[in-house]
């Protein structure tokens, strides 16, 4: 079981590291939030990593509930492969499927829910806003 | 210890390293930390794998590449091919291979020194000869000080006069200095101290540069070729052994007991071949150069039909001898060739130190002088010599060559003498031919390039080519091998300095005739020198022999235009 330092995501779009250990299944979820939040190609070594998902919030692509709903289910499918190619060695802790569901288009509440390759299912709701 | 600057000249810049390495030592990190037992998530994304296991990658990526270009360094074949990251490294690490160009690979020419007397003379071994603001020294291998004259002794740097006219007496000795310095002939030296005696001196060769201390590519080289042996035990060896040394030699060729070029094979009682080695050196260009020389009279001081015999006695070893003349004027002459060295019977000792001519030259209007009671006549003796030779010869006579065992020849190549290279060509109409490339590179194929093979052919086929021709359409050669210089080699068993007409008629009755082989060769692909039916007497082939084509010799004629 893969272990790491558990990771805050601040209502201000800030990551800080806890003092506090994340193991297993939580390391997958908490990389794909990672990824998720990470704008794409500022990776050098992993030109794929990340998703448009902040960066199609803050230049106002989402017009509307339907456009961030589609945003978020990209950002969700692009982590989704990513994961599955640089992810967890670990097959249990690894995600099968990943849903975000924007509540509006500022993305100031959003629900997270997380399923893993063993059937485990995960929910979390997000709040905070991305300026 | 050495210490060089290893983050400086081995370690990438940041920009040499791609994503695809650095992710590779990623999963290479993640494989040796799993083997470990290691189960900290370092995956992208992760605190662990973005702050940490990222930056590792990237420095495991840079030291690989470090230790690639060291391990490269390591390796003489990429730095003979151009490819070296630590210059100052590679310099010494060659030098573990006994490459040392300071040491080795020296600038060498021949100076000549000329005195009013052949009075003995001691030179210090100390004394340095500046020459265009660069020191040189005598090439002085033995212990002790350079001994001019008087008696020879083995063991010692002794150099013999060599009487050139009225109350002159030449030396040629080798120099040697700094790599990589060209110096024209004719460059006169200064010392620095007075050399009693000494009215002149002057270069007679350029100085050659050898090998320049900034060409690794050139000494990396020269590890691969080098390496296994620079000894004259074998026929790579012999010529490691005087590249080495020599780099300006341009060809080297070493004929071992039972190859067919070998005049001097023999068996001792346990029915082992002898150990015998001809070595066949050729540098750069044959240069021209004049000595007087005197030769005493074997009849009558009456002006006609005077005839002179004597040993020719030059400073340097003759390859050509172009003319000898009196008073200006040519004079016909004709030689014996007498080996020195028994080891060295018939012609094997052509073009090499033990061999002496004695001349016999007999004219009308020759005009004797006296000199030291002695009735003598005067003569010009215009002749060409190889600097090479002398250089390697004096290698070979220096302790550190002195071989157990075995008896080593240096010699020139046995020359074909080129009388006529007449090459025909077609042009196409429009196209300009530049002649005088075409010559000069012809000329610079058959005299300098190498000894002789079988594929002269396309080396004329292509300065055509290059000058501008279209074809080559006919090639003629008309060439005669020169054994020795001279005509006949002394054969007999003792042999006895003739003082009259009679004994030099009953020399020559010991001597046998020089066979002279033609090679005449219309255009033809190759022309092999085993062709020639040779003798045990006087044979030569592709080890051993190399042509001499004089300029005036040398026709590129225009057939047609097309």
């Amino acid at each position: 079981m893969k272990r790491s330092v558990a990771v805050l995501f601040g209502t201000d779009g800030s990551l800080s590291l806890l003092a506090e250990v994340a193991e297993g299944a939580h390391c997958t979820i908490q990389n794909a939030l990672v990824n998720v939040l990470t704008p794409k190609g500022v990776d050098p070594v992993f030109p794929d990593r990340g998703t448009n998902f902040v960066v199609s919030m803050l230049d106002g692509s989402a017009i509307d509930l339907r456009s961030a709903s589609h945003v978020a289910n990209f950002a969700a499918s692009d982590t989704i492969f990513f994961l599955a190619e640089h992810g967890a060695a670990d097959i249990a802790d690894s995600l099968n499927q990943m849903t975000l569901t924007p509540s509006d288009t500022n993305i100031s509440d959003m629900e997270a829910s997380f399923e893993t390759a063993d059937g485990r299912s995960f929910s979390y709701s997000l709040s905070g806003s991305l300026n | 210890m050495d210490t060089y600057d290893f983050l400086g000249t081995y370690f990438p810049d940041s920009s040499n390293l791609d994503a695809e390495r650095i992710r590779a030592m990623r999963i290479a990190l993640g494989d040796l930390l799993a083997a470990a037992g290691q189960d900290v998530d370092i995956t992208p994304n992760s605190p662990f794998g973005d702050l940490i296991a990222t930056p590792m990658a990237v420095g495991m990526a840079a030291n690989e590449e470090a230790w690639n270009r060291l391990l490269s360094d390591l390796n003489p074949q990429n730095a003979a091919e151009g490819e070296v990251w630590n210059c100052e490294f590679v310099t010494r690490y060659l030098r573990s291979f006994g490459i040392y160009d300071e040491t080795i690979q020296q600038s060498w020419g021949v100076v000549r020194l000329q005195f009013t007397s052949g009075a003995e003379r001691s030179i210090d071994k100390s004394t340095s000869l500046v020459m265009d603001s660069y020191t040189f020294r005598f090439f002085l291998p033995w212990d002790g000080p350079l001994q001019l004259g008087g008696a020879p002794a083995a063991g010692a740097n002794f150099k013999a006069y060599v009487p050139s006219g009225k109350d002159r007496f030449v030396v040629d000795l080798l120099v040697v200095g700094t790599p990589g310095v060209a110096i024209a002939a004719g460059t006169s030296p200064q010392f620095d101290r007075d050399i009693e005696g000494l009215n002149s001196a002057s270069l007679i060769s350029p100085v050659y540069a050898g090998a320049s201390p900034t060409q690794l590519q050139e000494l990396a080289r020269r590890v691969l070729t080098n390496s296994h042996t620079r000894h004259p035990v074998t026929r790579g060896g012999a010529e490691n052994m005087i590249r080495q040394r020599f780099p300006d030699v341009t060809a080297v060729s070493a004929v071992l007991s039972g190859d067919s070029e070998m005049l001097r094979d023999s068996v001792n009682p346990a029915q082992v071949a002898a150990g015998a080695v001809d070595i066949h050196v050729r540098g750069k260009s044959l240069l021209s150069d004049a000595i007087a020389i005197y030769l005493p009279t074997m009849q009558g001081p009456t002006g006609s039909g005077v005839v002179c015999s004597g040993f020719l006695n030059l400073p340097e070893t003759p390859i050509v001898i172009d003319s000898i003349t009196h008073n200006g004027l040519q004079v016909a002459w004709d030689a014996i060739s007498v080996s020195e060295d028994p080891k060295l019977p018939g012609v094997s000792a052509a073009y090499g130190k033990s061999e002496k001519l004695l001349l016999r030259i007999s004219a009308d209007g020759l005009t004797p002088v006296s000199i030291d009671g002695v009735v003598k006549v005067a003569f010009v003796v215009n002749y060409r010599f190889d600097p090479a030779l002398k250089a390697c010869q004096e290698l070979l006579n220096s302790p550190d060559y002195t071989t157990a065992g075995l008896s080593i020849n240096l010699r020139w190549f046995v020359p074909f003498y080129i009388n006529d290279l007449t090459v025909r060509y077609a042009r196409r109409a429009g196209v300009s031919f530049l002649r005088e490339q075409c010559r000069s590179e012809i000329l610079a194929s058959f005299n300098g390039h190498s000894l002789a093979t079988p594929a002269f052919a396309a080396a004329v086929s292509d300065s055509l080519y290059y000058a501008g021709a279209h074809s080559m359409t006919e090639l003629q050669l008309d060439a005669v091998s020169r054994y020795s210089i001279a005509d006949v080699v002394w054969a007999g068993s003792t042999f006895v300095e003739p003082t009259g007409l009679a004994s030099w008629d009953a020399l020559l009755a010991e001597c046998e005739e020089i066979p002279i082989h033609a090679v005449a060769s219309p255009y033809t692909p190759s022309f092999d020198f085993a062709d020639i039916e040779g003798s045990s007497f006087a044979s030569s082939g592709n080890r051993s022999a190399s042509w001499i084509l004089d300029s005036a010799n040398l026709d590129v004629v225009e057939m047609k235009t097309i």
